[in-house]
C-alpha cells in the first residue's frame, strides 16, 4: 500500500478575482483544518448613484444609472424607466415596448457571449484566461468575438453608441432608429442564431465541477414570454408579487468585510438572481428552438448546479437572437418614439432582468420632476450572500485538494454567477429613518 | 489610407485619463495633421475586446494608454510590436481586458489587425477615482503630443502642408462630436 499523500490545508486567499467587472477578492479562512470564514471581500470603492440622482430632473436618470456599468448599462436603463414611468402614470405603445426588447437583446447578446465564452469557459476548459484559450482552441474565441459583435453592433444602431447607449428616454426613445441599418443586422444575427443553437449543445457537453446544492431561484416572470423587460417578481418558495411588494420579500444589510450591501429574503435567506434562476423559473416560455433543445439535451430542472448557469446563458443566447431578428423583421414604428408627459410628483418602482439578475429601482420624485429619493438593487448585490453560502458547501470538497486547484476551483464558482462588482457598489448607507 | 489615432482610458481614474489626453493635446498641436481626412482620432474610454472592432478598418493604428510597468510616472515607452503580456493592472480594465491582452486575442485568433500597430505607453502613479492626472503624469503631455505627430506622420503617405497654423488647444474638444459609432470622434470624412 501507497503512503497516503499528506496536502497541507491552507487559507485560500484571491486578493484580486480575476475575469469579473469590478474590484474585489475571495478569503476562505482555515482553523484546525476545517473552513472557519468565507469572505467575497469586495473592495471597490462605493460609488453613491443614489445620491447623485437627488435633486436631478428624472428625464436625467436613465443616463446617469446607465453609467454604473459597462457591461450592463441598458438594465439600468430599463428598471428606471419603468420605475419613473410608473410614477408618472404612462403606459408606453407597443412600438416603444417592442423597440425596448430590442436594444435588451443586444445587451444579453454582449454579455452572455463575452461570459460564456470569455469568463467562464476557460475554467471549464482548464485555461488560465481568454488569451491561453485563444491559443488553444482559437475557433472557440472567434465564434465569441463575431457572436458578440452583431450585439455591439445592434446596440449601435439603437442606442447611439455600443457600450452606454444615450437613446432611451422616460417614455420612450429620443428617435426611432432606420429600419434599413437595423435590417442589415439580420445576416449577421441569423447566422449567430444557428451558431449559438449549437453553442447550447456544447454547453452541454462541458464537464461542469460535480456540484449541486439548494438554493431559492429568484426572477422576472411575465405573462407572455421569458421575463426580461418587466414583470412579477417570482420565486422557487412560491413568491408571487407585484414590484410593488419586492421590498417587503427582500431586504438589504450591510456586512463589515463589504462595500456591497447584501441582500436576503425577509426570512433571512440567501437567494439567486441570474440567468439559472431565470432558465430554472421561466424555462417553459422559452422559444420553441429552446424547447426543443431543452427535450433533446434532456435538461431536468431545476438545475441545481451554479457552474451551469453557463447552460442558461447559452440558452438564453438562442432567444435573444431569435428574438432581435423576429423583432427587427416585424420592426415597424407607429406614433411618435416617446410619450409626452408633464412631469409631477409621484412615486414608482420597476423591475428587468439585467443579464446578471433582477435589477429593483425605486424612485421618489418631487414637484417639477426632481428626483426626491432613488433605491437601486443590482443583482451582484443579492447574489452575494448565495455566493457565500455555495462556498460554505463547496470549498469543504475543496479545500484538501492541491492549493491552486482549490483556490481555482473557488475562483470559478463565483466567476459562474458573472458578477458586476462595479455595480453592486453603487449604494450609500441610510441612516435616516425614513430612508427608502 | 486609415490611420486610427485612439486615446484610451477614463477621465475619472485618475492618471488613467492620459490616454485621452495626450490625444487631445496632439490635436489640439498638430490640427493640420489630426484634420487629415486620412485620419479618424477616438477616444475610447473601457474598451475592453471592443477595441478590435475599432481597430478592423484602420490600416495603420496608434494607441496611447496609460501603463503599470513599474517606472517611474510619466514615462513614456513606445510599444512596437505591442507585447503580449500584460502592461496594466487587470482590476483597472474592464474584465481584465487591456491593450495588450485584447491585442494578444486578435493574433491569437487572427483576426484582422491594422498593418502598423503602435502603443505609445505612459506610466501611470495614481488610479484614484475623481482624481485628475498627477503632475508628473500631465508634465508628460507635450512630449506625449509630440511622439504621436512623429509616429503619425511616418504613417502618412503625403504629410500635410508644413507650416499650417493649429487652431489652438482649447478649440479641440468643441470639435470632438458623438457621433453614431459610440464614441467621441473627431472625423474627417466627406470634407
Amino acid at each position: 500500500m501507497s503512503a497516503t499523500k499528506v496536502t497541507e490545508i491552507r487559507p485560500i486567499d484571491v486578493p484580486a478575482l480575476a475575469r469579473v467587472e469590478g474590484e474585489g477578492g475571495l478569503y476562505i479562512g482555515v482553523k484546525d483544518g476545517k473552513i472557519s470564514e468565507i469572505k467575497v471581500n469586495i473592495y471597490e470603492p462605493p460609488r453613491f448613484f443614489e445620491s447623485f440622482l437627488r435633486g436631478r430632473s428624472l428625464y436625467e436618470v436613465p443616463d446617469i444609472t446607465a453609467r454604473i456599468c459597462g457591461i450592463c448599462p441598458v438594465a439600468y436603463q430599463m428598471s428606471s424607466v419603468n420605475a419613473l414611468e410608473a410614477s408618472q402614470g404612462i403606459t408606453i405603445t407597443p412600438s416603444i415596448r417592442a423597440l425596448r426588447k430590442l436594444l435588451y437583446c443586444a445587451e444579453w447578446i454582449q454579455s452572455h457571449a463575452l461570459h460564456i465564452y470569455l469568463l467562464q469557459a476557460p475554467d471549464l476548459l482548464g485555461q488560465e484566461s481568454a488569451i491561453s484559450l485563444a491559443a488553444v482552441a482559437p475557433e472557440v474565441v472567434i465564434r465569441a468575438l463575431r457572436m458578440k459583435k452583431v450585439g455591439n453592433a445592434l446596440m449601435r444602431v439603437i442606442g447611439g453608441r455600443s457600450v452606454h447607449p444615450v437613446s432611451t428616454t422616460v417614455g420612450g426613445f429620443y428617435r426611432w432608429p432606420d429600419t434599413e441599418a437595423l435590417q442589415a443586422l439580420l445576416p449577421e444575427l441569423e447566422w449567430s442564431a444557428a451558431t449559438a443553437v449549437e453553442e447550447v449543445r456544447w454547453a452541454a457537453g462541458l464537464a461542469y465541477p460535480d456540484f449541486e446544492v439548494d438554493a431559492e431561484y429568484v426572477a422576472t416572470r411575465h405573462p407572455d414570454e421569458y421575463g426580461m423587460l418587466e414583470g412579477r417578481v417570482v420565486s422557487s418558495s412560491g413568491v408571487d408579487i407585484p414590484v410593488t411588494e419586492y421590498e417587503k420579500h427582500y431586504l438589504e444589510e450591510h456586512v463589515a468585510h463589504c462595500n456591497s450591501l447584501h441582500s436576503h429574503t425577509k426570512d433571512g435567506g440567501s437567494y439567486m438572481v441570474g440567468p439559472l434562476s431565470r432558465f430554472n423559473l421561466n424555462h417553459s416560455q422559452l422559444g420553441k428552438t429552446s424547447q426543443a433543445l431543452i427535450k433533446e439535451l434532456k435538461i431536468q430542472f431545476p438545475i441545481r448546479n451554479p457552474f451551469k448557469a453557463l447552460l442558461a446563458r447559452s440558452f438564453e443566447l438562442v432567444d435573444a437572437y431569435e428574438d432581435a431578428i423576429r423583432l427587427i423583421k416585424e420592426y415597424n414604428p407607429q406614433g411618435p418614439s416617446r410619450i409626452q408627459f408633464e412631469a409631477h410628483a409621484g412615486e414608482g418602482c420597476g423591475v428587468s432582468e439585467a443579464p446578471r439578475g433582477l435589477l429593483f429601482h425605486r424612485y421618489i420624485v418631487g414637484e417639477g420632476g426632481l428626483i426626491q429619493k432613488a433605491r437601486i438593487v443590482p443583482p451582484t448585490s443579492q447574489n452575494y450572500a448565495r455566493m457565500e453560502a455555495d462556498l460554505w458547501k463547496f470549498a469543504p470538497t475543496m479545500i484538501t485538494k492541491p492549493h491552486e486547484e482549490a483556490t481555482l476551483a473557488c475562483e470559478h464558482l463565483i466567476r459562474s454567477y458573472d458578477p458586476c462588482i462595479s455595480c453592486s457598489v453603487h449604494f450609500v448607507r441610510w441612516e435616516n429613518k425614513d430612508a427608502v | 489610407m486609415n490611420i486610427a489615432v485612439i486615446g484610451i482610458g477614463q477621465s475619472l481614474r485618475g492618471d488613467d485619463g492620459i490616454g485621452p489626453e495626450a490625444v487631445r493635446h496632439w490635436s489640439a498641436d498638430h490640427s493640420p495633421t489630426a484634420e487629415d481626412p486620412q485620419i479618424h482620432v477616438m477616444i475610447l474610454e473601457t474598451p475592453g475586446l471592443g477595441l478590435l472592432d475599432d481597430l478592423e478598418t484602420a490600416d495603420s493604428a496608434v494607441l496611447v494608454d496609460a501603463v503599470s510597468t513599474g517606472r517611474p510616472a510619466g514615462t513614456i515607452r513606445v510599444f512596437d510590436p505591442i507585447p503580449d503580456t500584460s502592461l496594466s493592472a487587470a482590476e483597472k480594465t474592464a474584465h481584465g481586458f487591456g491593450v495588450a491582452e485584447s491585442i494578444s486575442v486578435a493574433r491569437k485568433t487572427g483576426a484582422r489587425l491594422p498593418q502598423r500597430l503602435i502603443l505609445i505607453g505612459i506610466e501611470g502613479g495614481q488610479y484614484e477615482l475623481g482624481r485628475g492626472l498627477s503632475d508628473s503624469v500631465s508634465a508628460a503631455l507635450p512630449v506625449a503630443a509630440e511622439k504621436i505627430q512623429e509616429i503619425v506622420l511616418d504613417f502618412l503617405p503625403t504629410k500635410p502642408r508644413p507650416g499650417s497654423a493649429g487652431r489652438g488647444r482649447g478649440d479641440t474638444k468643441q470639435d470632438l462630436k458623438n457621433t453614431k459609432d459610440g464614441f467621441f470622434h473627431q472625423e474627417h470624412e466627406g470634407r
